[in-house]
């Protein structure tokens, strides 16, 4: 369930910044990356964000041996081994000594904490973008819901400054949440995976009964929702689950959802955060791509690709 | 619409031909000039390109609709003694051997050259220069490992222009000998510039009726063709086509699309034969090809489908021209032989409407149709630019190649009224020569590529009390060693100072190569197309054009500001290290001290990430450059501009330049124009385009050159290329001058995998995911590789 790692509402754990991001909303946008997701999805592109704390990332492609990590390490929690540095994770306490220490970016902490403030004023500098585009800030993750207080106020921030502004959320949330930030977001990219909630607990590790009514409750109190399906062969594209989806839109009266095709590039992420990606399936074809499409349009669901 | 069968068949068939060396030119040129000894220099130039003209090999291949070829056969390369002589000779045995650029040449040929060569040895611009040189300045052109690279307009005639080639199509070179006739009959023999002037003129007159012969013999050679046995009657039409629009122009107006191309043809041809100068431009071709194109469709019902295979075969034509590329010491900055002949489309009318029409739309095709590096194209954007058009300019960007290069008319229009002279009608029909040189259209010698100068080397000197490590050779002033320089501020003047003095170094080598053109090298044929020169009776190499220049380059900015934002930081105020400890280190390269040189580039902040302290400071390094430069004047009475950007010397310019504070390795490139250095631009394209906003462009009159890498991920659909539209407006709204953008290749994502230091700036881009290029393991970059082959 939700529940915020940190208690002070104007500071948010944020692991990227990124500009010029064309995918995840109109225009030209800036999606906050947030940290911390309630659900464990099998084929998550970015591990790196599932954690509410923030960790230490470890690229060993920009590693050059210097072992000063290793030497300014207060815990011993890193070693080297032929020459490339492992982390004992159970005894790092997140100190960043190690990131000081290192001069390539090789280690370094995923997530930072920042106040409204500091991502407002670093967002804010796009703004010239942002009109040009139509384009504005996007809150990404993670689950940026799991951190409501200081989403909800960097939302007014932005949409009180009258940046556009979407929340791209898994929909895990309680509904008081959800409400407290409906007012100051544009446009919700509201993720589902599954329809039989048994499958939607193997893969995700949560059912989806809370999620299904979120979107329903979005959509029903006027909201901008825009649904969105990772397409995963072997997971949900059976017909089964594609006609139990269109049809619990249709019954929302959701026109239109767009399917994102799997793709594998956040598989070299896992070991950078001490994980390894265990999960397999395929970038679908054009062919299985179409075949949902149909499926879908039969439902009277229109379908974006 | 794709290529033609027969453009398809014309590209693949060139680019079969062998390259070679042509000794025509050489013969015919030296054959006129030892009959014209003793005649003014205006004549003889104007009579040896008549020789020229009326003798040397013309062919039509099979299957062109426009004519016209610089040497004797395809791919060939002429020699132009008058500026080559020299060094031909030095490299006559290397042309087909050496690695890069090679051309193949007969013994016969070399025997010729030989034979021919000698006569010219001792009236070149290159050896007169330098018997005049002073001997500090010229210990400075020869010194092994120069801050400045002159050699441009030393080894070959200038070029750089964008002539008036608007008012051969549509008046024809008739109404030029007109205008020499008058003004001819019009002198006072009393005034003292009568004698130069009536030489003028009769050159004028001389050349005017070489182009006519010229082209005639193209028409005669068009009906021999058609009258073969063996010609298709498709063809047969062709050809006598071909010989009606050769026997008309450029001589006469163009009466049609067909006429108008070829006009620009033969007139862009015979530049490029009377000299061997880079950058000779079109200009505003959609402009001035409009009333014909028009008149064609309703007049003939000219076909869309024909008109775009026409522009097709000229866009082909445009890259038969070449040069014999001069591959001195590694150490000059000029490689290449890309003849970066810009052709640019839209932008404000005179009046201040928007220019674009059809013809931009088949530029851009014909662009991304034959898909090769001429012509060096260029859209010009302003406040009311439409996004239709730079919909089909980005079609052709995400084709590869970097082109269309886009400028920005709000930026540049206000930039060449800086000169009082200039009106706003003038400055509104500006054009582009070369890379990214704005000048008054028509009217303008701008010397636009005169020299480069080292401003990477420049700190490197500042840093070493004015010797260079290399050599230990006391290159500049003495400005402090290491241990004297105790505050930053000292640093920066000290860096400043050095400025100066190559500043200095390069006018004094500049006026003289300007004056020695002037003297040895008129060119008849370029100031028919030059205005002001026909009425001042002047050529434009001794200043008969409206408006002259010398523009210059700085390179190595962004180098320069992120070491002095490392010392400032780094030495000055965290007093981590000592600036003589850290010189120590650049001596040694970083050897054994990878650690310093990783915290150097990735905890000092850089150039290009919109931080308001290293923008600042890029600001100033930039206009100090740009102000110590624009005091000084030129010999054909006009002023010395600053630019920003270094064609394709920063590869070359870097291997003179030692390690540097920003933790550049020693000989590695240095970073192109006002772009960033290359990876550390780590906060995404936006940023790029804040901080380099803060550069005061207007002062950059002679151009300054961005160039952004798109990760192929992100101009994947229509709606991406949408947003690029709006990029676009921002740029214009930032008030940057130009901007070109790179959709990286296979061939540079490869690249990354091995050096990912320098490419922290590849951002894949694919909804809700997070992660830059270099990051991924070799399997996920791999994997990301094959499919942007299967996108494109």
């Amino acid at each position: 369930m939700v529940n915020s790692s940190i208690s002070n509402c104007d500071r948010g754990i944020v692991f990227n910044i990124q500009r010029y991001s064309l995918h995840d909303g109109d225009g030209i946008r800036t999606i906050v990356f947030m940290k911390g997701c309630p659900l464990r999805c099998a084929w998550c592109a970015n591990p790196e964000s599932q954690a509410a704390n923030i960790e230490v990332s470890l690229k060993t492609i920009h590693c050059i041996g210097c072992r000063s990590c290793e030497v300014h390490c207060p815990h011993q929690a890193i070693r080297f081994l032929d020459g490339k540095p492992t982390i004992a994770r159970e005894l790092c306490t997140v100190c960043g000594n190690c990131e000081q220490a290192c001069n390539t970016g090789a280690m370094s902490l995923m997530g930072q904490e920042m106040t409204v403030e500091e991502v407002f004023h670093q967002v804010i500098s796009d703004r010239p973008f942002f009109d040009a585009s139509n384009g504005g800030v996007t809150f990404s993750g993670g689950e940026p819901l799991m951190q409501p207080h200081f989403l909800k106020n960097a939302l007014r921030r932005f949409h009180e400054a009258n940046i556009s502004t979407v929340l791209e959320t898994c929909g895990f949330a309680s509904k008081e949440i959800l409400e407290s930030v409906q007012s100051y977001v544009d446009t919700f990219y509201f993720d589902i995976k599954l329809m039989d909630s048994e499958m939607h607990k193997k893969f995700t590790s949560v059912s989806n009964e809370r999620i299904l009514s979120n979107l329903a409750y979005l959509q029903r109190t006027g909201s901008r929702v825009l649904v969105r399906m990772p397409f995963i062969p072997g997971v949900n594209d059976s017909k089964e689950n594609l006609v139990a989806t269109g049809m619990y839109l249709k019954k929302i009266d959701i026109p239109e959802i767009q399917l994102l095709p799997y793709h594998s590039y956040g598989a070299s992420k896992y070991p950078t955060v001490g994980r390894a990606y265990k999960f397999h399936s395929h970038v679908p074809s054009t062919e299985e791509m179409e075949n949902a499409r149909k499926i879908l349009v039969g439902c009277g669901v229109k379908v974006k690709i | 619409m794709a290529l033609t069968v027969r453009v398809e068949k014309l590209k693949r068939e060139y680019l079969q031909y062998p390259k070679s060396i042509c000794v025509e030119r050489a013969r015919l040129i030296t054959e006129s000039y030892r009959q014209t000894e003793g005649e003014h220099p205006y004549i003889r130039r104007a009579k040896a390109l008549q020789h020229i003209l009326e003798n040397k090999t013309i062919y039509i291949r099979d299957g062109e609709l426009i004519v016209g070829s610089q040497a004797s056969k395809p791919a060939a390369a002429s020699v132009f003694p008058e500026t080559g002589a020299n060094w031909v000779l030095d490299e006559l045995d290397t042309f087909a051997t050496r690695e890069m650029r090679k051309f193949e040449i007969s013994e016969e040929s070399k025997n010729e050259l030989r034979q021919l060569l000698p006569y010219w040895e001792h009236q070149t611009v290159l050896y007169q220069s330098m018997q005049r040189l002073n001997a500090e300045t010229k210990f400075q052109y020869g010194f092994k490992y120069p801050v400045i690279s002159p050699s441009l307009n030393l080894r070959g005639h200038v070029g750089h222009f964008v002539p008036n080639y608007g008012r051969i199509v549509r008046n024809g070179f008739q109404s030029v000998e007109n205008d020499a006739k008058k003004q001819l009959a019009a002198i006072d023999y009393a005034q003292p510039d009568s004698l130069d002037r009536s030489n003028f003129y009769q050159s004028i007159l001389i050349v005017c009726q070489a182009i006519k012969t010229f082209s005639e013999r193209y028409a005669a050679e068009a009906c021999r063709l058609a009258e073969q046995a063996d010609v298709s009657d498709s063809r047969r039409e062709e050809l006598r086509k071909i010989a009606e629009t050769c026997r008309r122009v450029p001589y006469y107006s163009a009466r049609n699309f067909q006429e108008a191309l070829q006009s620009l043809w033969f007139i862009h041809l015979t530049v490029q034969i009377e000299g061997d100068g880079f950058a000779f431009s079109f200009g505003r071709a959609d402009q001035y090809l409009y009333d014909a194109y028009i008149r064609d469709v309703e007049e003939n019902g000219l076909t869309n489908d024909a008109a775009q295979e026409l522009v097709d075969c000229f866009c082909l034509k445009c890259n038969e021209i070449t040069r014999i590329a001069d591959v001195p010491p590694k150490t000059s900055y000029f490689g290449g032989v890309n003849m970066t002949q810009n052709l640019i489309l839209g932008g404000q009318t005179p009046d201040g409407n928007d220019g674009y029409n059809v013809v931009s739309t088949l530029f851009l095709r014909g662009d991304e149709n034959v898909h090769m590096d001429q012509p060096n194209l260029s859209i010009r954007v302003h406040d009311g630019v439409r996004d239709e058009f730079l919909m089909q300019a980005i079609s052709d960007i995400k084709s590869g190649g970097g082109k269309p290069a886009i400028f920005n008319d709000e930026v540049m229009i206000p930039s060449l009224m800086k000169e009082p002279s200039v009106t706003l009608q003038q400055a509104r029909n500006y054009g582009i020569v070369g890379c990214v040189e704005p000048v008054v259209s028509n009217g303008t010698n701008g010397w636009t590529n005169a020299a480069m100068l080292n401003m990477a080397k420049c700190l490197e000197l500042a840093l070493h009390n004015g010797v260079d490590p290399f050599s230990g050779v006391q290159l500049g002033p003495k400005t402090g060693t290491a241990e004297e320089l105790t505050s930053y501020d000292a640093v920066e003047r000290a860096y400043n100072y050095q400025i100066k003095y190559f500043v200095k170094q390069m006018v004094i080598m500049l006026n003289t190569w300007d004056q020695m053109h002037g003297e040895l090298i008129p060119i008849p044929f370029m100031s028919a197309m030059i205005d002001g020169c026909l009425e001042k009776g002047v050529d434009v190499a001794r200043g008969g054009a409206q408006f002259n220049y010398v523009g210059v380059q700085g390179v190595g900015l962004s180098n320069v500001v992120d070491s002095l934002m490392v010392l400032k930081k780094v030495v000055f105020e965290e007093k981590k290290m000592t600036l003589s400890e850290l010189v120590e280190a650049l001596d040694s390269n970083f050897e054994n001290n990878e650690y310093l040189r990783a915290g150097l580039v990735n905890k000092v902040e850089k150039y290009g990430n919109n931080i308001q302290e290293v923008d600042e400071l890029a600001k100033r390094v930039a206009d100090s450059y740009c102000e110590e430069v624009s005091q000084y004047a030129c010999v054909r009475g006009g002023k010395y501009r600053p630019g920003l950007f270094p064609v394709a010397s920063h590869v070359p310019l870097g291997t003179v330049v030692g390690a540097l504070p920003s933790g550049r390795l020693s000989g590695t490139p240095l970073n192109d124009g006002i772009s960033p250095v290359s990876g550390c631009d780590i906060n995404g394209p936006t940023s790029v385009l804040l901080s380099v906003s803060r550069i005061n462009h207007a002062n950059a009159t002679n151009g300054t050159l961005l160039n952004m890498k798109l990760h192929p991920t992100s101009l994947r659909t229509e709606e991406d290329m949408r947003k690029l539209v709006s990029f676009i407006h921002s740029f214009m709204k930032l008030g940057l001058m130009h901007i070109q953008f790179n959709v990286v290749s296979r061939e540079e994502l490869l690249a990354a995998q091995n050096d990912p230091q320098n490419h922290r700036d590849l951002i894949v881009r694919v909804a809700g995911y997070s992660a830059n290029f270099v990051d991924l393991d070799r399997k996920m970059q791999d994997d990301i590789i094959n499919r942007t082959e299967q996108d494109f």
